[in-house]
């Protein structure tokens, strides 16, 4: 009797549960809800609120609860896609050439040697267990030069660490970003030909990347001025945000459209908005502000997309672990050999690699992008691989990195 | 040549317009570009958003896709429920008390003054039959808040006027609901002698209140429960956000008004000052691309095609004056009985122009109920024309009156 009781209950709630999911505007807000207080739970056990956006698609989505549609995703593409746009073009504001001329060469070096050292190793290592294509292993190579600003200036602030090491920390930090963003857009672009290449030959298919990233870039310059036109004479607010999220949309549009990368004209239009000389530093400012719930419910969507339908639990750890210690030992030997290259003092020679341990929405917005481009989506293979060990590997790494790095910087910062 | 060119257009369209992504830029992009020109004019922007949206819609220019229609209004939705939200905290319960008495004899007078003139209007024309005209009279009593409200928060503006016309809102749309209930009550009886419909409709349209107000009480509690102060304006902005999603969807799927429900949760959320001021504060950030996406997209779904049948646009053209006329004079008559002063009294009725949202959702709910079809087509379809003219009609000139109510009922005062 009870039984049957049990029984109609779930039927009951089953029904429920199919009135509610056939809503995406109720997915959004149950995502944003249940992700804040999941977050606000994290952060009081010392982690990221990422993880708990991320945990809450991971509850609600197909994986466990259900409440959120597997294809949530088509209906809610677009904020994915303008998410990704945003935070592009954020990104790319970050590229000022003041900024890197100002730093010494050793500090690029450094930087590149570890970028390369990261991608190399992950990539050879995860294609090595045999488990993933080299497409997939490539991009998830150039996903891993990712780290986690906000963690390590969190971090920074906690220890209350000051001195030449955090200086170098923090200039390492936003060029890696910048850098692996760049690194990977390439990566994306070269991709799919490689995969799809039939009959055309290498040559072939490198130039038409080439062609592909150069029309990109162009696309951002271009609506980066337009940007900075639009925006130059309004005085109010209002105006900025509608406008500068106008143009955002539009190139991304446009981008996906005719084949080109949103993430490289993205990247190329905050870089050349924020290296105009006045009042484009408002047109990202209001770009930032309007953002953190687009942030919040990219993550939790994020979450929702986690699957590895078709692909055993033994081989999802073995590529997760391969992930994630390749990764670490990727950033350790590079930083290393980069400090000694450039001949850095022993303690950032030591410590530095394991300070950037942690890995954040950089991560997550590239490995996400892939969804939304359209040249991926005959790749559900690879986008799928790329998506689930980037949002696993971000959750152990902002685990177990963020306290490693809260010892490296501690031990560092004596510099 | 030219011939080469609207080939290159058409081939653009085609590759670009059915992405979502782009329906947002493009709209985006129009609405401010019209709406920057509108304000130069004197116009409000939101006419300048309408327009845009009108002119790049599928019915137009086709830069937006058909297809898009239904993830277009989950912005809709939203942004109604973040207007209903931004109203309820400005709802002062003192001040209410204050001016309650007169507000519902305002509502009263001019609720039933235009049921009342636009049913006399479309009878003596008689084109329609009696039901008909009466279920036109019906609709034609729902106000669409959303632009005026845009307008005052423009502005600025505040004081007496503006509590009037925030307080004259919920009573307008519960009033209106109740109005409808009765008439369709009526309505069903009249044509399918079903008895005991009478008082299944009004406990069906009570509940329709009642409910949204719980929806309301309980969004506003949970926002309270998880935004305390010591929290950072972000996620006050997260979590408020959140809920607005939850509850207009919620609403969607129980058939309840979102205006009800979201103006209560601001009032419940409101009751804490600083949490109500973190609360604006946030939406207040997102929502200067949302009002004009949700004008542009308001402005997608209106039809040109409307005034091309004669005999509609003679009854639209008398259902849009004897409305307008019913709203004035009713505003105007209720405001003298209760004493109220010369500016509520002048320029009150001016901002209660705007009419779609509901409008469009008890026509739907019309055009559903089996009685409303034994009607016949040529009927139906007639009346459908009708309100869907008032609305663009009152669309394009509703938020100019506004925009001069505003101002003007504010000065009175301040002159006073």
């Amino acid at each position: 009797m009870t039984g049957r009781a049990a029984g109609s209950l779930l039927t009951a709630l089953e029904a429920f549960r199919n009135v509610l999911t056939g809503q995406p505007v109720l997915g959004i807000g149950l995502l944003l809800v249940g992700g804040w207080f999941l977050g606000r739970a994290m952060s009081k056990l010392g982690l990221p609120a990422m993880a708990g956006f991320i945990g809450a698609g991971v509850i609600l989505g197909p994986m466990v609860l259900g409440v959120v549609h597997s294809d949530l995703h088509d209906e809610l593409g677009v904020i994915t896609e303008v998410a990704v746009a945003l935070i592009a073009v954020v990104i790319g504001s970050e590229i000022a050439p003041l900024k890197i001329r100002a730093m010494d060469r050793a500090m690029a070096v450094m930087t590149s040697v570890r970028l390369l050292a990261t991608l190399l190793l992950v990539s050879v290592a995860l294609r090595l267990t045999g488990l993933v294509s080299w497409p997939a292993a490539l991009l998830l190579g150039a996903i891993a030069a990712a780290t986690a600003p906000a963690t390590t200036v969190a971090l920074v602030r906690d220890l209350k660490a000051r001195g030449s090491f955090i200086e170098r920390l923090y200039s390492t930090v936003a060029l890696e970003d910048a850098g692996c963003v760049l690194l990977f857009s390439v990566t994306a672009v070269f991709a799919p030909g490689f995969l799809l290449r039939g009959s055309s030959g290498i040559p072939e298919m490198l130039l038409s990347g080439l062609l592909r990233a150069s029309a990109s870039i162009a696309t951002g310059v271009g609506f980066g001025f337009v940007i900075s036109r639009a925006t130059r004479r309004s005085r109010r607010e209002n105006d900025i945000y509608i406008i500068g999220l106008a143009l955002v949309c539009l190139m991304t549009a446009l981008a996906n459209s005719y084949g080109l990368s949103p993430l490289l004209a993205g990247l190329a239009s905050g870089a050349l908005l924020a290296n105009r000389r006045r009042g484009s530093r408002r047109v990202t400012n209001a770009l930032e502000g309007m953002a953190p719930p687009l942030y919040a419910a990219f993550f939790a969507i994020a979450g929702t997309e986690i699957s590895f339908r078709g692909t055993a639990w033994w081989a999802t750890t073995a590529i997760l672990t391969t992930a994630v210690l390749s990764r670490a030992a990727g950033k350790y030997l590079g930083a290393g050999l980069g400090a000694a290259a450039s001949g850095e003092h022993p303690l950032v020679r030591r410590y530095m690699g394991a300070a950037l341990l942690p890995q954040g929405g950089v991560a997550v917005g590239l490995a996400l992008f892939l969804q939304s481009s359209p040249e991926f989506v005959s790749l559900p293979e690879v986008t799928s691989m790329v998506v689930s060990v980037t949002l696993l590997s971000v959750m152990v790494n902002e685990l177990v990195g963020a306290p490693v790095s809260r010892w490296a910087i501690s031990r560092g910062s004596t510099l | 040549m030219p011939m080469f060119i609207s080939d290159a257009f058409l081939a653009f369209r085609e590759t670009v317009s059915p992405q979502p992504v782009f329906a947002l830029g493009v709209l985006l992009a129009g609405g401010w570009l019209l709406g920057t020109l509108a304000e130069k004019a004197g116009v409000p922007s939101i006419t300048g958003f309408i327009l845009a949206g009108m002119l790049l819609g599928p019915k137009m220019a086709g830069m937006v896709h058909y297809d898009l229609n239904d993830k277009l209004q989950t912005v809709t939705g939203i942004a109604i429920a973040v207007v209903a939200v931004l109203i309820g905290t400005q709802l002062n319960i003192p001040r209410l008390r204050r001016i309650g008495k007169a507000m519902v004899t305002i509502t009263v007078f001019q609720l039933f003054g235009t049921f009342l003139l636009v049913f006399a209007a479309l009878a003596a024309v008689g084109i329609l039959p009696l039901q008909a005209s009466m279920v036109l009279a019906a609709i034609a009593t729902a106000t669409s808040p959303t632009a005026t409200v845009a307008i005052v928060r423009n502005l600025r503006a505040r004081g007496d006027f503006i509590d009037h016309l925030y307080g004259a809102i919920p009573l307008d749309d519960a009033g209106c609901i109740f109005l409808f209930a009765g008439v369709a009550a009526y309505f069903s009886g009249f044509v399918s002698t079903g008895a005991g419909s009478v008082p299944e409709s009004v406990v069906h349209f009570s509940t329709e209140i009642a409910g949204s107000a719980v929806l309301g009480i309980a969004a506003g509690l949970l926002v309270r429960r998880a935004a305390s102060r010591r929290e950072s304006s972000n996620s006050v902005y997260i979590v408020s956000l959140g809920v607005v999603c939850m509850m207009t969807a919620l609403a969607g799927a129980f058939h309840l008004s979102p205006l009800l429900a979201g103006m209560t949760a601001g009032a419940v959320v409101a009751t804490s000052r600083t949490l109500g001021r973190n609360v604006i504060e946030g939406l207040e950030r997102l929502s200067p691309p949302l009002y004009a996406v949700f004008f542009a997209v308001a402005g997608t779904e209106l039809d040109p095609g409307v005034f091309g049948h004669m005999p509609v646009v003679a009854l639209g053209a008398i259902y849009i004056v004897a409305r307008a006329a019913g709203k004035y004079s009713g505003v105007w008559l209720g405001a003298k009985v209760a004493g109220s002063e010369v500016g509520i009294r002048r320029y009150l009725g001016l901002a209660m122009m705007p009419h779609s949202g509901i409008s469009v959702g008890l026509l739907l709910y019309v055009q559903s109920s089996p009685a409303f079809r034994a009607m016949g087509h040529g009927v139906t379809s007639m009346v459908v024309s009708v309100v869907l003219m008032s609305v663009f009609v009152n669309e394009l000139v509703g938020p100019v009156l506004s925009k001069l109510a505003v101002s003007r009922g504010s000065s009175t005062e301040r002159n006073r």
